[in-house]
Formats: structure tokens, C-alpha cells, sequence
């Protein structure tokens, strides 16, 4: 079987129609999430099957599949792999505590983990983590969203972050224009309104900018997306949502 | 012959026949065409009751306007008609009054949206799903499949809780320690417990309050804050999780026990504790008096 890694895949699969014969098993190693597809003897029934390494074995149920079957034709059929960022928006929290000061705008590096889709002859199978975040809260119980957490780091230089073929960067701009300080150890970003890129040059997976405008305690943040230009990266992923631009969410938990 | 009586009439009043079934072709062809799009045009826009509600005006509406028309037709007048009705309304709203009251509880529940379908109700001692919302009644669907219509003037009188309003719940556990166990560690334990369960939130953080002293036990208020879906799984996950934890930890889980003394004065009552001793032996070794079951 040929087994490949999150790199490999990314750079050979993602994005190409992909064919299987019956003597080319093809295995997906990526972040936490192995995937198997192979074809039966007689090459009309696909097979796959999904593991998850590391992970509660609480979830494993929910995660993991045992062998399951789809029709297949060889001259006809073809598996379809994209990448997606997650299907709720992210909490990210910061090793330490953020302060940003009045009239301020400064910009942070953060990744994103992502998630496989893949399509049969362009009919949508599924969408799997590469690394299975744990939910969160985001807002007042009665009034809030429901996230993934992601604890992580955050770098005010692209180059300082870890290489990770299975995460997206994220470039994140805070204003601050209110007159108060703003301090927080919690920022949600809204991945539903973001696109994915992949750099011509390096292969690296990036996101749409994200402008955040603090404008004070009680008020909701300004947010703005910014899409990197066509002639530098190549579009991968749609938002899931139509981007617009001046969207009022609430964005950071404030200290 | 019937067919004949019945051709013998078709050709006395032919004009006012074909008329009618005119009017109840076009009517129920434009309520079909409202109907279907309606369905198209609010599918992804409206919520499943304000669509449910449209649908009622459509139908009802549609067959009042059909039967109208019918009766201007066949030449009924319907001022005399009207003032009957009026009449008759009175004597009707007597004898419907409770449907009346329903309908009307119906109207307000609609327009003041306590719950929707497809939420998880608890009404007086009866949860369940919303399944429909009618004219006259809701109905419930239960865990074990069963149909439950609740009158709407009911529901608008009683107590309701709807669970699954908000996105987030919390599943709240009572939990009991031995007084010999240190509370600190046990809280420990349990903050370790909530951060490894991936169904439960980290953000509301888990609630651990120190109850108070019961009679055989330490109590401790477990919160955990989980997404509304997960409950099942959730609390078999954390209760499955505490036993198997406090066993490791040595944390013990007290049934409810009770000294008995007799006061200062007196001697305490007269107790042996026999350890490995058939019940027989122990029955015949001491006087009835002194038995005590252990």
C-alpha cells in the first residue's frame, strides 16, 4: 500500500482527481487522521476506512469508520480531495495574556488545523479533521457561539511559527481604536468567512487576512477579511459563508 | 336510473353545475400553487411554525372563499346567512368554549415563540419533542416513541421548561464523599475528570461548589457545561468516569449510615461485630436481644 504523509498529500492530492486500481492501495497519514482507500478484486467497489491516532477513545465512535463500500467504476470514477478549515469559528487562546494599546494596530501569525474533504465522482462523502479540536464557548451563555478550542501559539513573525503541512496560517491585524487598553487571553475568529490559499512559491496553505477593529468593552469588534492576490496564490477553499466585509461580531475576551 | 336522475339534473341546472365545479377546480388549484410556493420560497427563509402558520392561512382561508363563492352561486343570500351566523356563534361559542380558548391559547403561542418544533419540551410530569403544532393542541413526541396532544390553553397555563432553547446546557451532579476524604482532592479530580471528557466544554469552566455536610456524607455540585446534543453521551462518559477515578484515588463513595446511641447517661447499646462467622453460629451463640445484622 502506498502510505503518504500530510505534506505528500497536500502537494500530490489535494485539488487533482485522483484514480485507483486494484494494486494501488493508497493510504493518507495526516495529523491525527489516517485514511484507506482500496478497491476490490474485481475493481467496481470502492473501500474506505477511517482511524484517528491519539485521540479520547470517547470520540473514537463518532471519528472512526470500519470498512464502508461505494460504487466504482475505473474508467469513470475518481476521488476529489480539498481542504477546508473547520466547520465552527475558532477560539484561539494565546500562551500569555494580549494587551494591544489605544490606536495601536498590530499583527499576529497563528495556524489553523484543517479538515479533508473528498468527493466520488464529485459527490460529497465527507469532511474529517486532520486534528480533532475540543469545543468551546464563545459569549454569555444565552448569547454566544459554539467554537473550537485552539491553544496555541501566537507570533508576530510568520517565519517563528512551527512548519505543519495540516494547518493554515492565519494572519490576524488588531486596531484598537477605542481610548482603553485591550487586554484579552481570548480571540474568536470567524473561520466561516474565510477563504484558502495556497502560495505559489512555497506550497504553504494560508488564509484570508483577518482585520479586527476593537472599538471598545461594550461594543461589538469591526471585522474585515482580505483575500491574497491571485498572481502569489492559487484559491483551494471557498468561505463557507459569502464574505462581506465590515461584519460586527464579538470577538475578544476582555481582562 | 340514478344515472338518469342524476343526467336529468346536470341538464336542468347545467349552468350553475359547471360553475360550481368551475369554482372548486380554480380554488383548490390556486390553494395548491400557494402552497407549493410557499414551500419553495420560505424553505430556507422562515422558521418550520410561521410556514405551518402561512399554510393554515392558505387552506382555511382558500376553502371559506371557495364555499362563499359556491353560495353566491346557488343564490344564498349571505347577509341573512351573516346574521344567522351571528346568532348561531353565540350559542356555538357556549358550547365551544374550551375549543374557543385553545385557539386562542394557540394564536398567543405562536406569536410569544416559547418553543419551536423539533425543541425538547417538559410540561408538568410529560418531555418531549415538539412534533406539530395544531389549531387546537401541540403534540409530543417521547423518548420511547409515544404521541402526546397537550391542549394549548394547558400549556399556556402551566410551568414549561424548554431544554433546548440555548446551545449550551449544563448537567449538574450531586456528588457524595466520605468525611474522611479531603474535599480539595476530590475537586481536583473532578477538574481533571471535565478536562479530559471531550464533550465537555472548557469555556463556561466546570462548576464545583462544596455543598455541605450531610448525614453520611461530604456533597459536591458537579457542573459541566456541554453542547445540547451531547448529553447522552456525556453523562454516561463523565458518571462511568468518576466511578472508575474516585476507585483509583481512593475516594469513597459513603451509603447512607446511622449510629445509634442512647445519650450521656446511659450505655450505648451493646454491639459485636462478628467477621466471618456463619449466620447460623452467630444466631445460636448469642441472645435475641443482642442481634444485630451486619
Amino acid at each position: 500500500m502506498q502510505k503518504i504523509s500530510g505534506q505528500e498529500f497536500i502537494d500530490q492530492y489535494v485539488g487533482n482527481k485522483v484514480s485507483l486500481t486494484k494494486d494501488n492501495h493508497l493510504g493518507i497519514n495526516a495529523g491525527q487522521l489516517e485514511m484507506e482507500f482500496k478497491l476490490s478484486s474485481d475493481e467496481s467497489i470502492l473501500l474506505m476506512r477511517r482511524r484517528y491516532n491519539g485521540i479520547s477513545p470517547l470520540l473514537k465512535e463518532k471519528f472512526e469508520t470500519e470498512w464502508t463500500k461505494a460504487s466504482w467504476s475505473v474508467d469513470k470514477s475518481f476521488i476529489f480531495f480539498r481542504l477546508r478549515l473547520p466547520d465552527l469559528p475558532v477560539v484561539l487562546k494565546p500562551d500569555v495574556v494580549q494587551k494591544v494599546l489605544p490606536g495601536q494596530t498590530v499583527t499576529a501569525y497563528c495556524q489553523i488545523p484543517l479538515s479533508i474533504e473528498f468527493d466520488i465522482n464529485e459527490a460529497k462523502i465527507g469532511e474529517f479533521p486532520m486534528v480533532v479540536l475540543s469545543k468551546t464557548w464563545f459569549g454569555e451563555p444565552d448569547e454566544g457561539v459554539l467554537c473550537y478550542s485552539l491553544k496555541g501559539q501566537v507570533k508576530s513573525l510568520v517565519e517563528k511559527l512551527p512548519v505543519s503541512a495540516i494547518q493554515a496560517i492565519c494572519t490576524v491585524q488588531i486596531e484598537n481604536r477605542s481610548t482603553e487598553v485591550l487586554t484579552f487571553d481570548r480571540i474568536c475568529l470567524r473561520t466561516e468567512y474565510m477563504g484558502l490559499y495556497r502560495s505559489k512559491s512555497d506550497n504553504n496553505v494560508e488564509t484570508s487576512k483577518y482585520h479586527l477593529v476593537y472599538l471598545s468593552k461594550d461594543k461589538m469588534s469591526k471585522i474585515n477579511y482580505e483575500n491574497p492576490s491571485r498572481t502569489e496564490f492559487d484559491a483551494i477553499s471557498e468561505p463557507r459563508m459569502k464574505q462581506t466585509n465590515n461584519l460586527i461580531f464579538k470577538s475578544f475576551k476582555t481582562l | 336510473m340514478f344515472m338518469d336522475d342524476l343526467l336529468k339534473l346536470y341538464n336542468v341546472h347545467q349552468v350553475v353545475i359547471n360553475h360550481i365545479a368551475m369554482i372548486i377546480i380554480v380554488g383548490f388549484l390556486i390553494i395548491m400553487i400557494l402552497n407549493n410556493s410557499l414551500r419553495l420560497w420560505t424553505r430556507k427563509k422562515l422558521s418550520p411554525q410561521t410556514q405551518l402558520v402561512l399554510y393554515k392561512i392558505i387552506n382555511y382561508g382558500g376553502f371559506i372563499i371557495i364555499v362563499l363563492s359556491i353560495m353566491k352561486v346557488l343564490n344564498i343570500n349571505l347577509s341573512v346567512l351573516f346574521g344567522a351566523a351571528g346568532i348561531a356563534a353565540i350559542a356555538v361559542s357556549f358550547a365551544a368554549q374550551n375549543s374557543l380558548s385553545n385557539i386562542i391559547s394557540g394564536i398567543f403561542l405562536l406569536w410569544e415563540k416559547p418553543f419551536k418544533i423539533g425543541d425538547l419540551i417538559k410540561i408538568e410530569d410529560k418531555m418531549g419533542i415538539i412534533y406539530s403544532m395544531d389549531l387546537l393542541s401541540v403534540n409530543l413526541r417521547t423518548f420511547d416513541n409515544l404521541l402526546i396532544r397537550i391542549p394549548n390553553e394547558i400549556i399556556m397555563k402551566a410551568t414549561l421548561v424548554n431544554v433546548t432553547r440555548f446551545p449550551i446546557r449544563r448537567l449538574d451532579l450531586k456528588i457524595d464523599v466520605a468525611y474522611k476524604d479531603d474535599v480539595d482532592h476530590v475537586f481536583e479530580v473532578l477538574r481533571d475528570i471535565a478536562k479530559r471528557n471531550p464533550y465537555c466544554l472548557d469555556e463556561p469552566e466546570p462548576l464545583l461548589i462544596f455543598q455541605g455536610f450531610m448525614d453520611s456524607s461530604q456533597q459536591i455540585l458537579f457542573g459541566l457545561w456541554f453542547d445540547k446534543s451531547d448529553y447522552a453521551v456525556l453523562r454516561n462518559s463523565v458518571l462511568k468516569e468518576i466511578k472508575k477515578r474516585f476507585d483509583a484515588e481512593g475516594i469513597e463513595i459513603p451509603f447512607p449510615h446511622r449510629t445509634i446511641y442512647a445519650g450521656t447517661v446511659t450505655d450505648p447499646f451493646p454491639m459485636k461485630m462478628v467477621k466471618d462467622t456463619p449466620k447460623e453460629e452467630v444466631k445460636n451463640d448469642q441472645p435475641d436481644s443482642d442481634k444485630v445484622d451486619l
